[in-house]
């Protein structure tokens, strides 16, 4: 099956830093991806390439068979990013970001249904009415989640999803993730937490340094991540 | 540290002695330890304190000097000045107009107290000495005096200088009128500093309540309450509108603190006031002193949660306007006020593409709804201010024959000498009409992350947010024109909106100044043009628009190419800010 995401001998440096070294990775349609290693290898820098929002040093990023370039909107609809480069209004209420998001995505008539659907997958549905300002960290990245969900998706970039979420949201994150597989939605996630690797993964990397050490399925990386 | 080398009195476990071992709450212990305390601090930080002292005292020295060379002289001549005026002189309504600033500054001096007040801890005290042990009465009380005498210092010069231009407008008795705006300058300052210090500390111990956060509509509303006390200053001189002038100045402190100053200025008094401003005065007095006594004693109420939440606040409000960051600096005291949009006015979120962009902007609005007070405020401005420009050219063109054609001219070079006078700062008003409503551009520019919330290039979402403000400013426009204002004033402000609104886009995905320009000024051919680059750099749009938009303001032909290019150029320049903006 052709790869729906390809990274191609991609690098990043900054002036004389190199914080990813030449990668490749592949990521098939209905994948899960776990990036794996510790703080400062280079996770979050690779995730950022590979959705778009930052540009290799040198490499090539392939996203449906379209060079991916950082402005381009085709790709901006149908990857959904959910991290650090997430961001929500803090004078919009839960639904209304979360109809923002689906209009502008061309949800349409559809996007109270999809909202409601993704208020009730994330708990989120008592805190539909409040600002952003009045929510828990965990319920934040929860909305950040629900904003990734309320809008088509062939690909899904996911940078620690699980930081903040209690050991419940964790549960219910692993059980979208595995559905977003089912429906043939592809993933590609950072992680620290190695249970949510293995429950959801079917291939990870491991990096350290910036360069790939390990790749494989998850049960037989795990064990070399420091 | 070994057992052996601990002392005495600390146990095994690090911690001091037992709460039965402490001396009571009221114990003369805790005064001493303070003194003691801060007295050592005193002596660690005297190299600081000097250092500090020496800037005071340099700052203090250079407004000296440019006081006395550019504001003493002046106040003295007019002081000087004989007396000519007959009350005739007097402006009609000045006693409105008054109260209307007096009005203003009050209602800033509990803004301020709001998010900062007279009682502000630096942040090194707020993390290390607020936390011990330590009266913190002994912290407080020193720097809300300070503040006090500082702001009724301040107060007395300031309203002296206000009482010498008010005679200068109005002639009177240079003394009593000195004398006079001294008095209510000290009183007002007084007073406000007092209702700061109050507002600072009545949230304390109330969930959910930080002080004056809900009064952020205070101010256009106040600022609208005098400009309409202005529209009806004209009239104020007989009748209902006289009756009016006497209950407005009996009507509060800000009445009262006044009287003595209109009572001073011929003919402006009405006849409640003229005789009976001791008793106002007294009032202002006896609420000013109350008030004081009251803060004084509200010192001991203000928690420790908001004393440091205040020094991050104050410091970083600093720090953003040294780096000519404005917008951080009010997002920091929104935030300090506890202010948090209310979500109160819903509009449903539409379910075409097409219209989302509007629907955000007039959200946005919705949830600061002190921005359309402000736009409106502003609005009125601009369209007086452009009315009275364009009155004289008008006349003047209208002139027939030869010898009337040469007067024409004549006139017309005056006439346009007085357009650009007025008319510059009806179209910088209205800029500043359009700015308040950019809310949504500005919310984007503030977390270059939301411009990725929508699958939309980040131009076309810059020009999307210039669609709200016209319509939202060109339709009363328009409909002044139907009401029967000065339908060229109106036009030439329809025509100029989307120049202005380009401005204003311009201005709001300005991201952070040069750090080049900001540490060491800018050089030019001519040398280092220090801060004027700055400041250029801060209002280089609006500044472009308005010079492009002369001619349009002076009625040249050229006006009809040049004012669509001003539009043209930017909108365009706001879409490539916005650009760059997300690319930051």
């Amino acid at each position: 099956m052709a790869a729906l995401l390809t990274l191609d001998e991609v690098s990043r440096s900054y002036g004389d830093r190199v914080v990813l070294h030449p990668v490749s990775l592949e990521v098939a349609p209905g994948e899960v991806v776990a990036l794996l290693g510790p703080n400062g290898s280079g996770k979050s820098t690779l995730l950022r390439i590979a959705a778009g929002r930052d540009l290799p040093t040198s490499g090539t990023v392939t996203f449906d068979g379209r060079r991916l370039d950082e402005e381009d909107l085709h790709a901006r609809a149908r990857i959904a990013v959910v991290g650090d480069v997430s961001a929500t209004y803090p004078d919009l209420t839960v639904r209304e970001h979360l109809l923002l998001v689906a209009v502008s995505h061309g949800v349409g008539d559809e996007a109270g249904a999809w909202v409601d659907w993704a208020l009730a997958d994330r708990h989120l549905t008592e805190k539909a009415d409040a600002l952003p300002s009045s929510l828990s960290s965990g319920q934040h990245q929860a909305l950040l989640l629900a904003s990734a969900l309320v809008r088509p998706r062939d690909l899904l970039v996911l940078d620690e999803p699980e930081q903040r979420l209690d050991p419940d949201a964790r549960g219910r994150l692993a059980e979208r993730l595995s559905a977003e597989r089912s429906d043939g939605v592809s993933v590609l996630l950072a992680t620290h937490h190695r249970d949510l690797a293995l429950a959801v993964a079917d291939r990870a990397v491991l990096l350290i340094d910036g360069t790939v050490v390990a790749e494989g399925p998850p049960a037989a990386v795990l064990p070399d991540v420091p | 540290m070994t057992d052996q080398e601990r002392p005495d009195d600390v146990d095994a476990g690090g911690a001091g002695p037992d709460d039965e071992q402490l001396p009571a709450r009221d114990d003369p212990y805790w005064a001493g330890l303070t003194t003691d305390a801060l007295a050592y601090v005193r002596r660690l930080r005297a190299a600081e304190r000097r250092r500090r002292l020496g800037g005071a005292a340099y700052t203090a020295y250079v407004i000296l000097v440019v006081a006395l060379v550019y504001v003493v002289p002046y106040v003295w001549y007019a002081l000087v000045q004989p007396d000519e005026a007959g009350p005739a002189r007097t402006p009609d309504g000045a006693a409105l107009a008054v109260v209307g600033v007096v009005g203003v500054v009050l209602v800033g001096f509990v803004r301020d107290g709001a998010w900062r007040g007279p009682a502000v801890l630096d942040r090194p005290t707020a993390a290390w000495l607020l936390p011990s042990p330590i009266l913190r009465r002994a912290l407080l009380v020193p720097r809300w005096r300070t503040a006090l005498a500082v702001s009724a210092g301040a107060g007395t010069v300031g309203g002296l200088v206000a009482a010498v231009v008010l005679r200068v407008a109005a002639g009177g008795p240079a003394g009593p009128v000195a004398t006079a705006g001294a008095l209510a300058g000290l009183v007002v300052a007084v007073l406000g500093t007092s209702a700061g210090l109050l507002v600072e500390a009545v949230g304390e111990g109330r969930p959910g309540r930080r002080g004056g956060g809900q009064t952020l509509w205070l101010a256009p509303v106040v600022v609208l309450a005098a400009a309409t006390l202005a529209a009806v200053a004209p009239q104020a001189t007989s009748g209902a509108a006289s009756w009016l002038t006497t209950v407005v100045l009996w009507s509060g402190p800000w009445g009262w603190a006044v009287q003595p100053l209109v009572a001073a200025l011929p003919g402006s008094a009405p006849a409640g006031v003229e005789s009976l401003w001791p008793i106002g005065l007294l009032l202002a007095v006896a609420l000013a002193s109350s008030a004081v006594v009251r803060a004084d004693r509200a010192v001991d109420r203000i928690g420790a949660r908001t004393l440091r939440t205040r020094a991050d606040s104050v410091a970083v409000v600093g720090a953003s306007i040294t780096m000519l960051q404005p917008r951080r600096a009010r997002l920091t005291v929104l935030a300090a006020q506890g202010h948090a949009p209310s979500t109160r006015l819903r509009l449903r979120p539409p379910r075409q593409r097409l219209l989302l962009g509007p629907w955000r902007d007039v959200t946005a609005l919705l949830r600061a709804p002190s921005r359309v007070l402000w736009a409106v405020v502003w609005l009125g401005v601009a369209v007086a201010l452009l009315v009275a420009a364009l009155g004289p050219v008008a006349a003047s063109a209208s002139a027939p024959g030869d010898v009337a054609q040469q007067a024409g001219a004549t006139a017309q070079r005056v006439a346009v000498g007085e357009r650009l006078l007025v008319g510059v700062p009806g179209l910088v008003a209205l800029y500043l009409a359009v700015a308040q409503l950019v809310e949504a551009a500005r919310l984007d520019a503030d977390d270059p992350r939301r411009l990725r919330i929508r699958p939309i290039a980040a131009t076309r979402q810059a020009l999307g947010h210039a669609v709200v403000p016209i319509v939202a400013l060109g339709v009363p426009l328009v409909l002044a024109v139907l009401v029967g204002v000065p339908g060229s004033a109106c036009v030439m402000a329809l025509v100029a909106l989307p120049a202005l609104v380009g401005a204003a886009l311009v201005s709001a995905y300005r991201g952070d100044a040069p750090l080049a320009l900001v540490a060491g000024g800018g050089s030019s051919p001519m040398g280092d043009v220090g801060p004027g680059a700055l400041v250029a750099w801060y209002v280089r749009a609006p500044l472009v628009a308005v010079i492009l938009l002369l001619p349009l303001l002076l009625g040249w032909s050229v006006a009809g190419t040049l004012t669509p290019v001003a539009a043209l150029v930017t909108l365009v320049w706001a879409g490539t800010r916005a650009e760059a903006v997300l690319r930051s």
